[in-house]
């Protein structure tokens, strides 16, 4: 069963935090400014009503330490103590303790917290600092501390030294009677009788203060002994020593780091209650003798406090607290009453219709009005109840800045700025804990030690700034330290060995990408780590929550100057500021937060990229969704007006909403559809307006990922049709021999092959199975293919006509019509395995070792290299150029001709050798006729004036390959590092089939298939300029991939 | 088997049986108290603890990408929730809002649900005897609609089962996905 205070645990809780909070926050005023008497009253009361309401809840244990607490503050406050580092960390330690207390019962734990040994620390401390009370302030001040011990590095190696070699290492702490007289000689005879027995660490505070000063009456020292805890104990009591205390020291690995352990300290002898342990009794006496004096001071000066209070800017908010659950029930409330309210508008219209006393149907309207203005702002207002200033946040690091500064040993100042800054209660509750590891990372590896710093010249005191600020409709919470920046050259050989990266991505990472792995979860550059940062947990956390909050990470840092992290959140998570649209009259929001711009367009901009519309935004190709299509009604407006679009982004990817009508920003409460309905694709909510009618919230991460899938579809359907055709295109090439054959001999056969489908057969089985060295024989296939190209289609070409065989021997006849039957369906088993499976290519890949990512990694390069040409290809031409999308895939050799053109049309083909490392071929084809008419157009001449490829024409296409060629290698070399070079183009003005074959001549392909990148260009009117392709060897294909890898 | 054994059976077969009928199952002698409505001259009820609210037809606002028969969302002071043309979700012509047209705001599954219907006919009162499990009597609607038969005065009216009138039992996860 939970462990419960009763039905003011909330309150308690609450309560407590705040109150440790403030403690928190005038301690660390305190260590600064010892002196400020409002400081020490504040913590004061915060320390009494946390004793208060400890003790009504029932956690007496708790209330007993707070009491203890306000002891040692009223000490403090009566001036009889004073403000040392060791009251300072008494008092920290006892609010770490307090907090864990209630974080305990928070999570409905019973607290079972050893409060024990605080409250001795806090008896010691005030026994060290309260015994000379009497005395004048002055001198209080050298004899109220105790000396922390603190010991130096080298004392340390002593000590690690000393408890390796079997020594046992302990701290006595030795009291001497405050009457006594010279009392350093006490010391001076407590070290010479202890250096017997062991060896002395250390002595504090030294014996030349103690000596000089007769006030101090305890001391401690720190001791390597193999004696036993007996001898020690002998060792030390002289004449007018009151108490010892000894503490065992052993070392403890922190992780990397040595510290001390200091363990419970055991009262070995004690003069006034004898040599039983003595020190609780000796503390409840005390405790209980000032008591009552204390309660009733405490309550005159709460009187004083609150005045105090009130005077003080800061502290004088006054604040409610209400849940967030209250908040939306109101807000609903409200938005009850607006649309109450509307009614009267309505029953004001009816009533100006019914002709009733004008002054009265006037002064309706003015008190409804005014009723409609109050509920605006009423809704408003609640709205902005949310809204929590971020201060409260960022005051809490205060205090981990100073632990951290210490533990590191740095000098650390904390800046705080832009607390006023708002935030949703959301983001503020969850914000704390990135803050957190932003700040241990800054403090343990960002900043340098006041050494280091100095030495760089920078000041002793680094800074760790926490700033806030809105800009637009994000709020920006800023962590930046003046440290030493993050180290790219680390992180990346980090990166390496962790095998996140390879040496070539690396080199292709811009310094953001690279400072982005330090997100990767297990990622950490140091060394070593400590307990507080190095794990590499720290940043994937950061990452984690501000996404879940909607916002971004960015790292700014600079070599030796610091580093910045930048997290950003939308303003609110509530009310959210959108882009109301229409369609005709529905109305929808866009939230603003994924609205790039708005423009308008015309319908004569958008283009179709394989049956999706695009336009051209500014050189980018962004895909269009008609909303209307996307809610399944008709659009209200006519095409021929302009039509307002609005850019939206989510991730990398954007498109453009073409919508009926813009009607402008307004602010919006997400209601979820789920708690009564479902998810509904394309809405990621409903709202509720101000009339009181509801407005669908567009979801544009869903709409983008509809687009994408949905220009996948139409992209393979595309494709498939174009397979499709092509199949049906083989088929057309054989039948037509066929029939001329039959025409020629009418009775023979009907179906049967004819000569030139034998030779037509032969040609692909050659090209088939076609070695490197396939050279001779290719020409004589080409030589063939001319011959019987003219039949299919009256073609101008060479008239190169070979002598058709002679006569047909019935036998070879009967041969040829089984081969070609065979032939035939395979390639309709081809074609359909192509039509329907999509990639045939499969096994190919797995031969080449080249994976399904590989081919994606592929394409992608591809989609860059061809986009960058298309844009080249524009610039030269002054003309929009539209591209499809290119298509990768291997192809079996022989299907290259016929992926790349009409085979038998004839085109000229400017091809562009690769030298250097890749080996290849970028061949740029174009039909005849739209080869002529690009020279016209790189001319400028009038169009059709080319009827004839000439040297000057020649030299043209081959500039414009050329450019359009190395944009494409330029993004290829870059891309995988690889250094390419492009050849001196040539052009081949042929058969489709001749050109490629020359090509393929030139090149080492191992396999039956190449991978080809095939993209077509067009202008705005569809006409196709030509096609592009690149055709890697296979060795220059394999390293291509494995460098995208 | 011995008797015992076979008590516990019998036990659990009349739980499961009992359990299979719903939170609208009642006993013999209990008054039910239903609202009915017409539709196309066959009178539909809903058990009356289940209607949260009648109203009037309020500004419906079309959700797209859903099912046919979701008219869309309303504001129920605050709170989005569905419109279910009965109609259309029958499997009967779809009819026109006219003045007698109301919404009865229903509680099913946790989720308020908006059902536009005709016209509201009354709220008749019958014992649960008078209740029947669901026969071939009925034409046209789909028996996942429907909890049993009540006669009332000589009259028969289909008592509803609305754990469907959102998402069909075929449609097993609770998503608009499908519709589109």
């Amino acid at each position: 069963m939970a462990f419960s205070l009763g039905e003011y645990q909330d309150i308690f809780l609450e309560e407590a935090d705040e109150q440790l909070q403030e403690l928190n926050q005038n301690l660390l005023e305190l260590e600064k400014k010892p002196d400020d008497i409002d400081i020490i009253n504040n913590i004061f009361r915060a320390a009494h009503s946390l004793k208060s309401s400890a003790a009504f809840v029932g956690l007496n244990d708790l209330s007993d330490l707070a009491h203890k607490m306000e002891n040692l503050l009223q000490g403090i406050r009566d001036r009889t103590m004073q403000v040392s580092p060791a009251v300072v960390d008494v008092l920290f330690n006892c609010f770490d303790v307090i907090s864990s207390v209630i974080d305990t019962v928070g999570a409905g734990k019973n607290p079972d917290q050893d409060l024990s040994e605080i409250i001795e620390r806090i008896k010691e401390i005030s026994e060290g600092a309260s015994a000379p009370q009497a005395r004048p302030a002055k001198a209080a001040r050298e004899a109220g501390d105790i000396p922390k011990t603190a010991l130096s590095a080298a004392q340390m190696r002593q000590v690690k030294e000393g408890l390796e070699g079997g020594m046992s290492c302990c701290e006595v702490i030795v009291f001497v009677d405050p009457s006594a007289q010279m009392k350093w000689i006490k010391a001076q005879l407590v070290q010479a009788n202890l250096e017997k027995i062991a060896s002395i660490v250390s002595i504090a505070p030294p014996l030349e203060t103690l000596q000089a000063d007769n006030q101090t009456d305890v001391f401690k020292v720190v001791i390597l002994t193999a004696a036993s805890v007996e001898d020690v104990r002998r060792a030390c009591e002289v004449d007018q020593i009151t108490r010892i205390d000894l503490k065992k020291i052993s070392l403890s690995r922190k992780d990397d780091k040595t510290v001390l352990k200091f363990h419970e300290k055991e009262t070995l002898f004690n003069e006034e209650y004898g040599q039983e342990d003595a020190s609780t009794a000796l503390y409840h006496s005390e405790g209980d003798t000032d008591e009552d004096d204390d309660e009733e001071e405490s309550e005159d000066y709460k009187i004083e406090t609150i005045r105090k209070r009130g005077d003080k800017k800061a502290g004088a908010i006054k604040i409610v607290k209400v849940s967030v659950d209250k908040l939306d029930l109101l807000l609903n409330n409200v938005g009850e009453l607006v649309i109450a309210n509307s009614g009267f508008f309505r029953l004001y219209e009816e009533m100006r219709k019914a002709n009733l006393d004008k002054s009265l149907t006037n002064e309706f309207k003015n008190r409804m009005d005014q009723m409609s203005r109050i509920a605006k702002d009423l809704q408003g207002g609640i709205m902005k109840t949310r809204m929590v200033p971020v201060g409260q946040v960022f005051t809490r690091f205060n205090r981990l800045v100073r632990d951290l500064a210490k533990e590191f040993g740095k000098m650390v100042a904390l800046q705080i700025r832009g607390e006023e800054t708002e935030l949703d209660k959301k983001v503020i509750d969850a914000i704390g804990e990135p803050l957190m590891h932003l700040i241990r990372n800054a403090i343990d590896h960002g900043l340098e030690t006041a050494e280091e710093r100095r030495k760089i010249g920078k000041p002793d005191t680094a800074t760790v700034t926490l700033n806030a600020y809105q800009s637009g409709n994000q709020i920006f919470v800023e962590v930046s330290d003046d440290g030493r920046g993050l180290n790219a050259g680390r992180i990346k050989k980090k990166a390496l060995e962790k095998g996140l990266a390879s040496p070539e991505m690396l080199a292709n990472m811009d310094n953001e990408e690279i400072y982005s792995f330090i997100y990767h979860p297990g990622f950490s550059t140091t060394d070593v780590v400590t307990d507080v940062s190095g794990r590499g947990v720290g940043m994937n956390v950061v990452k984690e929550i501000v996404s879940e909050l909607n916002g971004n990470v960015s790292i700014e840092t600079e070599p030796g100057m610091g580093t910045r992290f930048l997290l950003s959140f939308p303003l609110t998570l509530a009310i959210i500021p959108a882009i109301m649209v229409k369609v005709r009259h529905e109305l929808y929001a866009i939230p603003l937060s994924d609205v790039i711009e708005t423009i308008k367009i015309s319908f004569a901009d958008i283009t179709t990229i394989e049956g999706h519309e695009v336009i051209n935004l500014r050189g980018e190709i962004l895909s269009l969704l008609r909303l209307n299509e996307f809610v399944g009604i008709e659009s209200g407006v006519d095409e021929d007006r302009k039509m307002p679009v609005v850019v939206v982004g989510y991730g990398n990817r954007k498109i453009g909403l073409i919508v009926d009508h813009l009607e402008g920003k307004q602010e919006i409460v997400i209601k979820s559809l789920e708690q009564n309905y479902a998810t509904v694709e394309g809405l990621s909510g409903a709202s509720i307006l101000g009339d009181g009618s509801i407005c669908l919230i567009l979801d544009i991460a869903s709409m983008i990922n509809r687009v994408i899938s949905e220009q996948d579809r139409l992209s393979r359907a595309q494709r498939q049709r174009v397979v499709e055709r092509k199949a049906a295109g083989v088929e057309e090439v054989k039948e037509i021999p066929v029939l001329s054959r039959s025409a020629a001999e009418p009775a023979s056969m009907t179906a049967s092959p004819a000569p030139q489908a034998k030779e037509a057969a032969r040609r692909e089985e050659p090209v088939k199975s076609a070695p490197p060295e396939v050279g001779p024989v290719k020409e004589d296939i080409v030589f063939e293919r001319r011959g019987a190209a003219p039949e299919a289609k009256p073609a101008p070409g060479p008239e190169a006509r070979p002598a058709k065989p002679a006569g047909d021997d019935a036998a070879i006849e009967e041969k040829v019509r089984d081969v070609l039957r065979s032939f035939k369906d395979e390639l309709k088993e081809s074609i359909k395995t192509t039509v329907e499976g999509g990639r045939p290519d499969g096994h190919i890949k797995k031969s080449l070792g080249i994976t399904e990512e590989d081919m994606e990694r592929v394409q992608v390069l591809a989609n860059v290299g061809i986009t960058n040409a298309a844009e080249s290809l524009s610039k030269i031409l002054g003309k929009q150029i539209d591209l499809s999308i290119p298509v990768v895939e291997l192809l079996p050799v022989e299907k290259v001709p016929e992926t790349f053109g009409e085979v038998d049309n004839v085109y000229i083909g400017v091809y562009m050798p690769l030298v250097g490392d890749i080996k290849g071929t970028i061949l740029f084809g174009l039909a005849e006729q739209a080869g002529f008419e690009l020279i016209d157009m790189l001319y400028g001449i009038e169009s059709g004036r080319t009827r004839e490829l000439d040297e000057d024409g020649e030299s043209a296409l081959k500039e414009v390959t050329n450019i359009i060629g190395s944009s494409v290698i330029n993004v290829i070399s870059e891309k995988t590092t690889i250094a390419i070079k492009p050849a001196v183009p040539t052009i081949v003005h042929d058969f489709m089939q001749s050109i490629l074959d020359s090509i393929l001549v030139l090149h080492n392909i191992s396999n039956d298939y190449v991978l080809v990148m095939d993209t077509e260009f067009y202008y705005q009117n569809d006409r196709v300029i030509g096609k592009l392709m690149v055709l890697p060897e296979t060795e220059s294909l394999k390293k291509i991939v494995d460098r995208l890898k | 088997m011995n008797i015992n054994e076979l008590t516990q059976m019998v036990n659990r077969v009349t739980a499961a049986t009992s359990a299979e009928a719903g939170d609208t199952a009642v006993s013999e002698n209990e008054i039910v108290q239903i609202v009915s409505f017409m539709l196309d001259d066959v009178e539909y009820g809903i058990n009356i603890l289940q209607v949260h609210e009648i109203i009037r037809m309020p500004e419906i606002t079309r959700l797209p990408n859903t099912a046919e028969y979701i008219r869309g969302v309303i504001n129920l002071r605050g709170s989005v929730i569905p419109v279910v043309d009965v109609r259309l979700r029958f499997g009967l012509a779809s009819g026109s809002v006219t003045d007698l047209t109301r919404v009865i705001v229903v509680e099913t599954g946790e989720k308020l649900v908006g059902l536009l219907v005709d016209n509201v006919y009354q709220v008749v009162r019958m014992p649960g005897r008078n209740i029947d499990p669901p026969s071939d009597l009925i034409e046209g609607i789909s028996d996942e609609f429907i909890n049993g038969i009540g006669r009332v005065s000589g009259r028969l009216v289909v008592i509803l089962n609305l754990d469907y009138i959102l998402f069909s039992r075929s449609d097993g996860e609770k998503t608009a996905y499908g519709y589109m």
